[in-house]
């Protein structure tokens, strides 16, 4: 019975394992990309904090920076609603 | 009294004399008071450690010609002890740094230079190292004895544990030294030590003398000053119960203020002795003195009033209500407008009532708190006594103790252990994965390993600060009563957010400088995010949204205590927005008392001229969030 159900079902079961492993890499993905964008902004601050850098460009490249983080929740969101059921 | 009752820590043949217990006690008082008997007969050294001394203004002598040539009285200058320190020993750190580490030297110079507000137990420490390690004199000449007046409580158990923190900080320079070792003996340098090595034995050779010193019952006793008061005992019992964990020997118990009145003190002291079982120290009671004792003549003879505690409890009328019902309920005088600072620091000496003031405030402020705000109520004094005044359990995370109102004591140490566990696995994780087939890490990770381990000094008013900004950060609380350590640690505390802008910034410079070897995202984040709450904390304190509430008593001592405060303050733009004079003589006092206190208020009046002061009239402590509720109502007006 039990191997029928095995055999029957292993094209859904295939399926559903390639679409997790997209939906993780893709989460993953995700994940490192908000961490480089959080290590970018740190690394700016200390830059504006050691004066390395003036305000005027702190501020313009924290907007862009944060422009990208904000598109990256809304890609998240997205991916969260197509999500593997 | 006869004369052969006497304290025996008035004869006792040891080097070193420790006084010590609760703020406000009396400590510097029986400190001199031993000093000044004990140098009739032999060379004493009146040393005192508690950042904010208080000897000279307690023998108040103009002319330190005036004193006993036999006695020599020295306040501790940490910053100038720690300056010397460092320009005696600058190069070799230098040098020990240099070979060890990663580090260039641009980030070792920027390191060592960094100043270090919490250095006072440190430097007390090296202080003690000297005054061990002097020679011995000569046959004809005696033995100095040196007479240590503490800080309270809690920083003198730092002050205690420090030689092993400092056991620590050595072994940490001997590891850096340990690389050079291992390449001189490799590549035919022989294995003889060479002078950094020899400093290193050195410090290591004191710092164990100490430890040991302060071990040895024969030459080191440490002397307890109490009162009979519920909360006092509560701290004299953690006290002593921390000394004799640390194997330190008690000479003896000295219960001061002691009332003439019923058998509910004496009843009290014996739980206390009781409980401190297996040390069996001597009891002795000091009545109290109508007025403040000062000046040379009145503090030697301190010990002619002193007698052992009876020994059997005395009629037995020992109801504990009675002196309850017998002392009045302090009354308020002129009461203050509600303070509407964000951050409130609640400061003065120790025992005047810094805490019951705090927790009455803070009751207050949590009344008339709107809709979900609340008020935080945060104690960094290392010898927490929030819990005990409110009679309530309280923790490292913030309780609810009546409604708008959320109280927590800071762990300092547990605080400080959860952040090295959070960042040690990313930094021990570092110099796992870094390196390459050609570069051996592995004494930088057992550098790293070690300097891991090593508790910063300063850590209660590091910790305390990192905590409240935790707290405020969060927006649970609108408001934060903050009940500090008394005065010499409260600046400290007050020191710390301009050093960790220094700190932070000295940390960002390394990094950048090595951010092509050094990468560790989750500190730097962390590190970011402690320098946005140090600004927010600093603009606090810039636009006057963070003040001070002074708590004081009617002493000249303490006049010139909170003068010395309010100036340390405003040099932190913290202003002093009242102040709260405690434990006035009230109407039923000997007139003697009641004049010298009305003196005392017009010199406090001369002092302080603009600051709002209201007046608490002694009696009965407030216990419990009632009695503290009540107070708060009566200290303040109605209206905002």
């Amino acid at each position: 019975m039990f191997l029928i159900d095995d055999i029957f079902l292993a094209p859904f079961r295939g399926l559903t394992f390639v679409a997790q492993a997209v939906y993780d890499a893709a989460e993953e993905e995700v994940e490192n990309e908000r961490q480089a964008l959080r290590d970018e902004l740190n690394d700016l601050y200390m830059q504006l904090e050691l004066g390395d850098i003036s305000e005027e460009t702190f501020d313009r490249r924290e907007e862009e920076i944060l422009d990208r983080l904000d598109a990256l929740r809304e890609a998240e969101q997205t991916l969260d609603d197509d999500g593997p059921a | 009294m006869s004369r052969s009752a006497l304290p025996s820590f008035l004869r006792a043949d040891v080097d070193l004399l420790f006084f010590g217990g609760k703020g406000g006690v009396g400590k510097t008082t029986c400190a001199a008071a031993t000093a000044l008997h004990r140098s009739r007969r032999q060379p004493v050294r009146l040393l005192s450690t508690d950042p904010a001394h208080s000897l000279t203004d307690s023998l108040a002598v103009d002319d330190p010609d005036d004193l006993p040539a036999s006695l020599t009285v020295e306040e501790l200058d940490a910053e100038a002890e720690l300056d010397d320190f460092r320009s005696a020993y600058r190069e070799t750190l230098f040098e020990i740094v240099d070979r060890g580490s990663l580090f260039d030297e641009e980030a070792i110079r920027q390191l060592l230079d960094l100043s270090l507000p919490g250095m006072d137990e440190v430097m007390a420490f090296l202080r003690l190292a000297d005054l061990a390690d002097r020679p011995t004199p000569d046959a004809t000449s005696e033995r100095e004895l040196v007479v240590v007046d503490t800080a309270p409580t809690g920083h003198t158990l730092r002050l205690l544990d420090t030689p092993d923190q400092f056991a620590r900080w050595v072994d940490f320079l001997d590891l850096l030294l340990e690389k050079h070792r291992t390449m001189r003996s490799v590549f035919g340098g022989g294995t003889e030590p060479d002078d950094l090595d020899r400093f290193v034995n050195t410090l290591n050779e004191r710092t164990d003398r100490v430890h040991a010193l302060l071990r040895t019952a024969s030459r080191c006793r440490f002397v307890v000053v109490t009162q009979a008061e519920p909360v006092v005992e509560a701290e004299t019992r953690r006290l002593v119960e921390a000394l004799r964990d640390r194997s330190v020997s008690v000479a003896g118990l000295v219960v001061n203020r002691w009332r003439e009145d019923d058998g509910a003190q004496t009843q009290a002291i014996r739980t206390l002795r009781a409980s401190v079982s297996g040390t069996d120290p001597e009891v002795w009671i000091l009545p109290e003195a109508d007025t403040e004792i000062r000046g040379v003549d009145r503090l030697a003879a301190v010990w002619d009033q002193a007698r052992p505690l009876p020994a059997d409890p005395s009629p037995p009328v020992a109801a504990p209500c009675r002196t309850r019902s017998a002392r009045p309920v302090p009354q308020v005088h002129a009461p203050l407008r509600p303070p509407a600072a964000d951050l409130l620091l609640v400061a003065g000496k120790g025992g005047v009532g810094k805490t019951t003031v705090a927790s009455a405030t803070a009751l207050r402020l949590a009344r008339s708190a709107s809709g979900d705000q609340a008020v935080l109520l945060a104690s960094t004094d290392p010898a927490h006594s929030l819990a005990a005044a409110l009679d309530a359990e309280l923790s490292d995370d913030p309780t609810p103790v009546a409604k708008g109102l959320d109280a927590v004591e800071v762990d300092a140490a547990g605080r400080f252990e959860a952040l090295r566990a959070a960042y040690g696995q990313e930094v021990r994780a570092f110099f796992r994965d870094a390196g390459g087939p050609n570069v051996d890490l592995t004494h930088d990770r057992r550098v790293t390993e070690s300097l891991m381990s090593l508790a910063p000094p300063g850590i209660d008013e590091v910790m305390g600060w990192i905590a409240v900004m935790e707290f405020l950060d969060e927006d649970r609380y609108d408001m934060c009563v903050l009940d500090t350590a008394p005065t010499g640690h409260f600046v400290r505390l007050l020191e710390m957010p301009t050093v960790f802008g220094t700190w932070i910034r000295t940390f960002f410079r390394i990094l950048r400088d090595h951010r092509h070897i050094v990468r560790l995202p989750d500190l730097v984040d962390r590190l970011v995010r402690l320098s946005k709450q140090v600004k927010a904390l600093r603009s606090l304190f810039r636009t006057g949204t963070a003040s001070v509430l002074g708590v004081t008593i009617p002493t000249a001592m303490a006049v010139a205590e909170m003068d010395d405060l309010r100036r340390s303050a405003a040099e932190h733009n913290a202003g002093l927005a009242a102040l709260v004079v405690n434990r006035v003589a009230a109407a039923t006092a000997p007139p003697s008392r009641r004049r010298a206190d009305a003196a005392v208020l017009r010199r406090y009046r001369r002092v302080f001229r603009d600051v709002p002061m209201t007046l608490v009239s002694e009696g009965r402590p407030p216990r419990g969030a009632r009695d503290l509720r009540h107070l708060g109502n009566r200290l303040y007006n109605r209206r905002e």
